[in-house]
């Protein structure tokens, strides 16, 4: 693992499946729009040893819906929870997600939505450049990814969050973090899980 | 169900047991990445992803069942 800068990290990783499946749909998604992976595939891809079905991702609109759709089409995917385009959209406008996975399968899926909340929107105005073999990959601030799992809670959600802290301490942004966790009210479970 | 004798007490210690037991395991693994290089322990990471998406894979089933797992389904957007 290599700290470019602070914004791009390099990995010389083996891809796994869900690597791949996570770059060759980005490289469509970047032609289209702004966006960010944030939640379980950060740890992830950075080692967690554990697999997602799902890779949750923010996307700043999308410049033309229609030839993004063609494209997945073309290209093999589907969007699993709705046939029509035109209704796809609206899901994402009323703030809801669509999922997109390779034709015929639904999973790995990614879980794609218009940011709602500030944080989402900080996750797309920071984001961090993790460089694999094959492509890059563009994910949300460790720093509010770390508080952001602490905040949601579950057990699969804190050991994330432990993972990502303890394997990337020493590059973290202490004053950012403590600003997320003061934030997001996860003192205790930062100093319980995470210390 | 009768006789059924279930000890909360005991069944939350061993939550606890097994969910501190989870966090150890992430430490020895954070460990084990730090000190080797990005090939090494990735390749014991693919061999595990790629082994639990082929289990997933193999499960039948359906798109709609799927969604309905997780709570989606069409039905969402039209409720």
């Amino acid at each position: 693992m290599e700290f470019v800068s602070a914004h791009t990290i390099k990995l010389d990783k083996v891809e796994n499946e869900l690597d791949r499946f996570v770059l060759d749909f980005v490289r469509i998604l970047e032609r289209h729009a702004k966006y960010v992976i944030v939640s379980g595939y950060v740890a992830i891809l950075f080692g967690r040893n554990r697999a997602s079905e799902d890779v949750d991702a923010f996307v700043a609109d999308f410049q033309d819906f229609p030839a993004f759709v063609a494209e997945l089409h073309d290209q093999g995917y589907w969007i699993l929870n709705e046939d029509s385009q035109q209704e796809a959209y609206r899901m994402l406008t009323d703030g809801l997600a669509i999922r997109i996975a390779k034709q015929g399968k639904w999973q790995p899926n990614f879980e794609i939505k218009f940011p709602k909340r500030d944080t989402d929107f900080y996750s797309l105005e920071h984001r961090v450049e993790v460089k694999l073999a094959s492509g890059s990959v563009l994910v949300g601030s460790l720093e509010l990814n770390i508080a952001f799992k602490l905040f949601l809670g579950s057990g699969k959600d804190i050991e994330d969050a432990r993972f990502l802290y303890r394997l990337l301490r020493e590059r973290l942004d202490a004053a950012k973090l403590g600003y997320f966790i003061g934030q997001l009210g996860v003192k205790k479970a930062y100093e319980e899980y995470l210390l | 169900m009768k006789g059924l004798k279930i000890d909360l007490a005991e069944l939350r210690k061993d939550q606890e047991r097994n969910f501190a037991e989870r966090l150890k395991f992430i430490d020895s693994w954070v460990d084990y990445i730090k000190v080797h290089s990005d090939k090494e322990w990735s390749e014991q990471q693919r061999m595990l992803i790629d082994s639990q998406i082929a289990n997933a894979r193999q499960s039948r089933i359906t798109k709609e069942q799927y969604l309905e797992m997780k709570g989606e389904r069409l039905a969402k957007r039209r409720a």
